[in-house]
């Protein structure tokens, strides 16, 4: 073994990581080596010298000084928060505080409920509408049950001249008249009843039982 | 240190970040120690040092709401007060030096006697530290000083346990021939 091999043995066992085989050779290594043994221990002296050492002593008021130069403040608004929920904390109850906690998951039962039920739609039944009209441009219908708009409605023209349209409407009566062109409005030929409109015309009138 | 007493300081240390800043004083009561010999072993001036390990728990009280818990207090402070120190040892090389001063200042210092009984007090250890290049005495303090494992010096220093074994190596080499210069070691 050559003297860098034995320096490398010699700091494995300062820091501790040689393994008894090698403590042993080293040893024998040393007894046999008057110059390796003073090597060692200088090196060893010189470790222990630095375990050995005195530790100075921080002056008397060492932690009243550093207490008094930190910055005096509260924990952040975003640790407050995530403290909210990450912190454990003990909860302390009575009756009052037992009762209004109760009540407001009655409520959220409650909500939670309503939400959940399906809205009560009314029925409807789709009334089927036409007029015939080959030359016509546009056909709407206008009605009670749609504020008699002209816009809203539009039929759609068939080949043959016929304009269509199928509305959903639920129970109850309507009166209706067919616009022609945007401007021209028509009553209903076929329309199985009439009723006066009171302005000297009549409406068709269309009564849906569901 | 134990599980318990680590659980204890990050109890410790949660307290703190809620705004109760006196529980800090028990932090700084158990490492007061050892923050100021590491800080002393650094500088080898114990002004200095006690301005450094001041400052440090300082820094470390500022930093605690990013503290990892997953780490030692203890290591988090050594990695303070030794960057305290390095920043310190820096500045120092930076001012001007010595020699281009003198022009300048009266021929008056301390005499002969007191600079040599002001030299005395100075123990062996810390004249042969004080001649270890930075990165030597740093390995040497925490491991043969503060006798901490390979593993949290790594951490402490942010660098391989291989490669601080090898300036082990050397800075106990320097160390043994400082010191047998000065004729402590024969």
């Amino acid at each position: 073994m050559n003297r860098d091999k034995d320096r490398e043995a010699m700091h494995r066992m300062l820091d501790g990581d040689a393994s008894p085989e090698e403590q042993k050779v080293l040893n024998e290594r040393i007894e046999a080596d008057p110059a390796l043994k003073e090597e060692f221990i200088k090196l060893a002296g010189a470790v222990r010298m630095m375990k050995e050492s005195k530790r100075p002593v921080p002056p008397p008021f060492f932690t009243a000084e550093v207490m008094g130069k930190l910055p005096r403040r509260g924990p952040s608004l975003v640790q407050r928060f995530r403290d909210l929920f990450s912190d454990s904390r003990v909860l302390r109850w009575n009756m009052s505080t037992a009762a209004a906690t109760a009540g407001m998951v009655v409520i959220a039962i409650i909500v939670v409920v309503l939400l959940q039920r399906e809205p009560q739609r009314e029925p409807t039944i789709t009334v089927k509408m036409s007029y015939s009209s080959p030359k016509a441009q546009s056909v709407a219908v206008a009605g009670n049950f749609n504020k008699w708009s002209a816009d809203t409605h539009r039929m759609r023209k068939q080949s043959n001249g016929i304009w269509t349209i199928a509305i959903p409407l639920r129970a109850g009566t309507y009166t209706y008249q067919f616009v022609v062109d945007g401007r021209t409005w028509i009553v209903d030929p076929r329309a199985g009843i009439m009723q006066d409109d009171g302005f000297g015309s009549r409406n068709g009138v269309v009564r849906v039982n569901i | 240190m134990n599980n318990n007493a680590t659980a204890e300081e990050f109890s410790i240390i949660r307290e703190c970040v809620n705004g109760r800043v006196e529980k800090y004083a028990l932090l700084v009561e158990k490492y007061k120690v050892m923050a100021f010999t590491v800080a002393y072993r650094m500088l080898g001036d114990t002004d200095t040092a006690n301005d450094m390990a001041q400052e440090s728990f300082v820094s470390a009280y500022v930093g605690l709401r990013d503290f990892k818990y997953n780490a030692k207090f203890s290591s988090w402070l050594y990695s303070i007060v030794l960057n305290k120190c390095r920043d310190h040892l820096r500045d120092r090389k930076e001012a001007v030096p010595v020699d281009d001063l003198a022009e300048y200042l009266p021929a008056k210092g301390p005499d002969p006697e007191q600079a040599a009984s002001s030299q005395q007090t100075r123990d062996a250890v810390q004249k042969a530290l004080d001649l270890l290049p930075e990165p030597y005495r740093e390995v040497i303090i925490l491991k043969h000083l503060e006798e901490l494992g390979y593993e949290e010096i790594a951490e402490i220093l942010g660098e391989k346990v291989i490669a601080l074994k090898v300036r082990a190596h050397r800075g106990r080499e320097m160390l043994k021939e400082h010191l047998e210069n000065m004729g402590v070691v024969q």
